[in-house]
């Protein structure tokens, strides 16, 4: 792999010192997920509804603060900021949290969402911390900060990309093009700066956010489904569910311990 | 005449210019090693994705990562600067052709460095490039001071030649295995840091509260080959220590190279015990790095006196006859 690597490297540069260099912008959006085959997705038959709290169990960990005096600008638009690892509302849900269907959505084709996903650098924060999209779906990377950064996808499955932001308002569209969960995203300026993305090839994924809670849309069957937290790990429960069902499945998160659903 | 009582426009005048100017690059060479560990240390190395320029710029904003990473790149190509100008002072001043040769030698290695720097930032810090471009670091660090020394009005005026006392292998060839010992070691470092080894053994002295860790993974074969290596310096050293001590001591082109490697190795050993007690602190883990690159140097320095000083019986004597 690195011995690839080396001579990918190599041939690059030969490219660029005989002037033939450059390339494009990998953003170019594919019709549709890959690992998907058999019949098309018909979101009208997604009728049941799975919901649910993220329970956190336990003492909340103390926040730490985050030291910004590195940049100027971000110590100045951000003071006080703390990490945001470990976020619980007042009512005790964890927050930042990916929930998506591991198992059970197999054999169907699924189309990508013409409307992209977007993450934005505010503040030296990425805003959101953890979001959810489809393999071939189109990210927007957005710097709505007067400081510079560079953007570095930790993909294992896709190709990693890094890539630099040095002016306000610059936006850059990327794609992943296979399944991986989940794909660090870190600014290698700012090292306090982290978010993850989960890519998937079907629909069926989101995060709790801000409020703790999440909500599926599924067709009958019966899935596997994952709640995944950046620090706790993940939990893993099987439900079924029929036509029009409304179900609700919640998780717990314990500072401590492996948590359990209900 | 003595170097110090040349007239301004004598050869020899020039020529202490130039050894000072090959010195100046050797100790911009130390502080561009001491950088580039900064940029490891910190994990800077992709805070400015392209390259060669910064951003799309020659100079951008300084601020957090970036400080480490384009100060890295300032300072390499300040180097670079040095090592090109020192190129042309000695193609233009030097007798010695395969002097001219060394010195093109350190300008190939300088652009090939660039070259793998500018690679291993484009390919996300491969680490076969990376380890490379820490590998060459450490080499061209040899040739620049193996060019401080050569240059120096004490080598052309030819250093004393010393009678081979005894020992098997001889003097310059125990210093040939210290250095070769020493490079692997720092090679085995390089591995390390950029497979993120760093703390795959989190205890020292022992290791996972044994003599010998478990061999679960490749991180800890290779953190426990670094600390094995170590092990191994320590006592090539000591054994290097010994024979000068022992043999060449009224020598002090001799002994005091040892001796400042004696000490460098015994702070080496105390910064690593601290590199993995403070859980990989930025400025101790770069002191970490450099003081092995100044191990090297001073061992590679050491190694050539030894080749220049050391002759077997017979030519000694000889030398000491037509002397």
């Amino acid at each position: 792999m690195h011995k690839n690597k080396l001579f990918a490297g190599v041939f690059a540069m030969l490219l660029v010192l005989a002037g033939c260099g450059g390339g494009g912008d990998d953003s170019s959006a594919l019709p549709s997920a890959p690992g998907g085959g058999g019949t098309s997705y018909d979101s009208a038959t997604a009728t049941a509804t799975v919901t649910g709290n993220i329970v956190f169990d336990g003492e909340v960990p103390e926040a730490a603060r985050i030291q910004m005096a590195a940049d100027p600008f971000c110590q100045s638009h951000n003071e006080g900021a703390t990490s945001e690892e470990v976020l619980v509302t007042e009512s005790g849900q964890l927050q930042n949290v990916i929930l998506y269907v591991r198992s059970g959505h197999e054999g169907t084709s699924y189309s990508v969402p013409s409307e992209g996903i977007e993450i934005n650098q505010e503040d030296c924060a990425y805003s959101p911390h953890t979001f959810t999209m489809m393999a071939n779906q189109e990210l927007t990377i957005k710097n709505s900060d007067t400081t510079l950064h560079n953007i570095h996808a930790w993909a294992e499955v896709n190709t990693p990309f890094n890539i630099g932001q040095p002016v306000e308002g610059m936006e850059t569209k990327k794609t992943f093009e296979q399944a991986e969960m989940p794909v660090p995203i870190r600014c290698d300026v700012h090292r306090w700066m982290g978010a993850f993305v989960g890519v998937f090839d079907h629909p069926f994924h989101t995060t709790s956010g801000s409020t703790g809670s999440y909500e599926l849309k599924l067709p009958p069957g019966t899935y596997e489904i994952v709640a995944w937290h950046e620090k706790y790990g993940e939990q893993v429960s099987t439900l079924e569910v029929a036509d029009a069902q409304a179900a609700e499945l919640n998780f717990t998160f314990s500072a401590g311990a492996e948590g359990t659903s209900d | 005449m003595t170097p110090e009582s040349a007239g301004p426009e004598s050869p020899e005048r020039e020529n202490i210019w130039l050894h000072r100017f090959a010195v100046f690059t050797a100790l911009g060479t130390t502080f561009l090693i001491f950088a580039g560990g900064m940029v490891t240390s910190t994990e800077s190395g992709l805070a400015v994705p392209d390259w060669p320029l910064s951003y799309g710029m020659f100079f951008p904003p300084m601020v957090g990562g970036i400080f480490y990473e384009h100060g890295h790149r300032m300072v390499a190509g300040f180097v670079g600067v040095l090592t090109f100008v020192l190129a042309i002072w000695v193609s233009l001043k030097e007798d010695r052709a395969w002097v001219r040769w060394l010195t093109l030698g350190a300008l190939g290695a300088v652009i090939t460095q660039s070259i793998l720097g500018g690679l291993t930032v484009l390919y996300l810090l491969p680490t076969a490039i990376s380890v490379a471009h820490a590998a060459l670091a450490q080499t061209f660090y040899c040739i620049v001071i193996s060019l401080a020394l050569f240059t120096s009005p004490d080598w052309k005026r030819g250093l004393p030649s010393v009678r081979e006392r005894h020992g098997n292998p001889s003097l310059p060839w125990l210093c040939v295995l210290t250095t070769a010992a020493i490079y692997l070691q720092l090679l085995m470092g390089a591995l390390m840091r950029h497979t993120k080894s760093g703390l795959a053994i989190p205890d020292f002295p022992l290791a996972f509260g044994r003599i010998i860790p478990p061999f679960d993974s490749g991180a800890i074969m290779i953190h426990f080959a670094h600390r094995v290596g170590a092990l191994l310096v320590t006592a090539m050293v000591s054994w290097t220590l010994i024979r000068i001590w022992a043999s060449y001591r009224t020598h002090r082109r001799l002994l005091r190279p040892i001796l400042i490697m004696a000490c460098l190795v015994m702070t080496q050993v105390t910064l690593g015990a601290f590199t993995i007690w403070s859980q990989k602190a930025a400025l101790i883990t770069t002191f970490h790095v450099l003081t092995g690159a100044m191990i090297l140097g001073v061992s590679v320095l050491l190694t050539l006196r030894a080749f220049a000083m050391v002759a077997p019986e017979i030519k000694a004597r000889h030398h000491l006859q037509t002397a």
